[in-house]
């Protein structure tokens, strides 16, 4: 009399097969799980037996042991509860054992025997249909579980006596359909802002190549406005990223109501966030900002805020696109192909370069306030961007800016020009300029005569290392992209060179 | 006082006896076979061992005005007792391999049949 039913446990966003043997035989009366669960899975035993016993089974009135193969691997989470109760339903013959071999169970039962909402149910998906299997998994996550592919077989009761029915044939459950956020119709819109003509232009350029972009500016001249105005010119996901932003969300447990957003994600965390909460960890391992934003922006405010280490630790996610955690019990790889948006302001008081203004500390302030950011840091920030304060006469002025709509249009012209040429090429993943790798800009940029002068020149003059020259290239592509212009002139460096200058400016004013 | 405390006893003894025997017969009418009575060992004893089929009930027997002053007679140090003593019982039986040990409650009310509790406590 045992019972097996296949389930999974998390490793990062990899879904590892587990095996949940029930075995029920003579004994004292009671429920035994082994194979190292964690406490909300030794909880289980409680409202397993409670979800039972609402849907009219009684335990059996002997020893019942349940053991969850791979015995060494830790289990953690809530999601054991379905596949335990089913193991035992099979063990006792409630439900047909053939009827579970060819799926993956999970989720959590209430005490009323309802199936609650688990976290991490598309990966589950997706590995068991990697492994020819269907899926059974609570009714609120059945949306989720859909995405993973149309031909896959899905059960998605709201409870176990539904489940109980459908293996019995009297009341067959159909399968959930794949279901998409309504796109955000209130995004707040370009439009609102008025003057700051120059960091448009940055933010446009930021958005059309998935650069990193940092605005300096004193307080309230809109840079927290420009930055909340970017997800509404980016471009909606593709269908390949859609699933890749999809799973982290799903182990994260964010996915609302089990369904997909295909906007970009846009993460905003505040200044106290720990490096743990930034790039990932704590107790299990779980994906942090950065990974939260794959494929989106991490908008960091109040910039030097930040403690440096949890700033520092983001220059290795920027370069290689992913974190790697390890712990102890864990060693775990969490895509994080993002991009950055910084905010700050020039000094403590937040008023330096504005005209007319003295600081009572004089240069110092603004110095000490800079050098809270580290210089590899800085280097890997392609777009620097002063945003001035707005003149009155801006403010005054009836006109409107440009809408968000008009500059989309741009930004997804340029990134359908990107798409196409690194599709070309065959590099894979890689969609936009700021992710090119740096053995292929050189190909890719075709700059010509004017345009390599003119960067050797200023090279030679600024100092830049090897990795800012490269990405003046990068960004000089992009605006050539956006200029609908096949190879890089000039005119295209020199906007990537000014780009790059005013960090350097702040850096040598500091 | 020393006169007055052996009458208490036995009256104790008499009001314990009585209640097994009731609760003894109510097992009986649900089908249980009692197999032994005020087993005794090392570790506690057991005031009824009844069985099923392969299902053997170790119960515990308790005279209380309400069911609930019933159960909770039976403290998590008298549970263990109970537990012990099983575990004596079981040893001793040829067909310990097949056997299902269930720790149920017969709770003896005033001018009541015998309420059965099965799975009183958990091991």
């Amino acid at each position: 009399m045992v019972g097996r039913v296949t389930t999974v446990a998390f490793q990062g966003v990899e879904a590892v097969p587990v095996d949940v043997q029930v075995m029920v035989a003579p004994g004292k009366m009671g429920m035994q799980i082994v194979g190292l669960p964690d406490k909300a899975v030794a909880e289980s035993r409680e409202r397993v037996q409670a979800a039972l016993h609402a849907s009219g089974l009684s335990m059996p009135p002997k020893r019942v042991t349940v053991n969850l193969a791979p015995a060494d691997l830790p289990k953690e989470g809530s999601h054991f509860d379905l596949p335990i109760a089913l193991g035992l339903m099979a063990a006792l013959g409630a439900v047909p054992a053939d009827a579970l071999a060819g799926h993956c169970v999970l989720g959590e039962l209430s005490l009323d025997g309802t199936i609650a909402p688990v976290a991490g149910v598309l990966p589950a998906a997706i590995a068991a249909n990697a492994a020819g299997k269907g899926l059974i998994c609570p009714a609120a996550c059945g949306a989720e579980a859909a995405w993973a592919d149309a031909e896959m077989a899905v059960l998605a009761p709201v409870s176990l006596i539904g489940l109980a029915n459908h293996f019995r044939g009297t009341q067959v459950l159909s399968r959930p359909q794949p279901a998409i956020r309504a796109p955000a119709t209130d995004l707040p819109d370009l439009a609102d802002i008025k003057g700051q003509e120059t960091a448009r232009r940055a933010l446009e350029v930021a958005a059309a190549g998935g650069h990193n972009l940092l605005m300096v500016g004193p307080p309230g001249s809109g840079k927290s406005m420009l930055a909340q105005r970017l997800p509404s010119i980016l471009p909606s996901l593709a269908a390949r990223e859609l699933l890749d932003v999809s799973m982290i969300a799903s182990v994260a447990g964010e996915l609302a109501g089990g369904r997909l957003s295909d906007r970009r994600p846009f993460r905003a965390p505040h200044h106290s966030a720990s490096m743990a909460a930034m790039v990932g960890g704590g107790l299990k391992a779980r994906p942090g900002e950065v990974s939260l934003a794959h494929n989106g922006v991490l908008f960091l405010d109040e910039f030097p805020e930040f403690s440096p280490q949890v700033l520092d630790s983001l220059r290795q996610p920027l370069e290689t696109g992913e974190c790697a955690i390890a712990r102890a019990n864990h060693r775990v790889t969490y895509p994080a192909r993002i991009q950055l948006v910084a905010a700050m302001n020039p000094c403590r008081c937040g008023l330096a370069g504005t005209p007319g203004h003295v600081c009572a500390r004089g240069a110092r302030c603004r110095a000490d306030y800079q050098a809270r950011i580290s210089g590899p840091l800085m280097d890997r920030i392609d777009l620097h961007v002063e945003v001035p304060q707005v003149m009155p006469g801006d403010l005054i002025r009836k006109s409107a800016g440009e809408s968000s709509a008009a500059v989309a249009e741009r930004v997804a012209a340029a990134r359908a020009c990107q798409t196409a040429r690194y599709g070309a090429l065959g590099t894979g993943h890689i969609g936009v300029n700021a992710q090119c790798p740096t053995a292929m800009i050189e190909d890719v940029a075709q700059a010509d005569r004017g345009a390599t002068g003119l960067l050797a020149d200023a090279a030679d003059k600024m100092r830049f290392s090897a990795r800012g020259y490269h990405r003046i290239l990068k960004v000089a592509r992009t605006i050539a992209d956006l200029d609908g212009a096949a190879a890089v002139g000039r005119i295209h460096v020199a906007e990537a060179i000014s780009y790059r200058i005013a960090g350097e400016a702040t850096a040598l004013a500091a | 006082m020393a006169e007055r405390a052996p009458a208490s006893r036995r009256r104790a003894e008499r009001r314990g006896r009585t209640g097994e025997w009731r609760a003894a017969w109510a097992l009986r009418v649900k089908g249980y076979a009692i197999i032994a009575r005020r087993f005794k060992t090392r570790a506690g004893e057991i005031d009824l061992i009844a069985r099923r089929g392969d299902l053997v009930a170790i119960v515990e027997v308790k005279a209380r005005p309400t069911l609930a002053e019933a159960m909770d007679a039976i403290t998590p140090a008298a549970a263990r007792r109970i537990e012990a003593a099983a575990d004596h019982w079981l040893a001793r039986q040829p067909d310990h391999g097949r056997l299902s040990l269930r720790f149920d409650l017969v709770a003896i009310l005033p001018a009541r049949w015998p309420v059965h509790v099965p799975r009183v406590f958990t091991p």
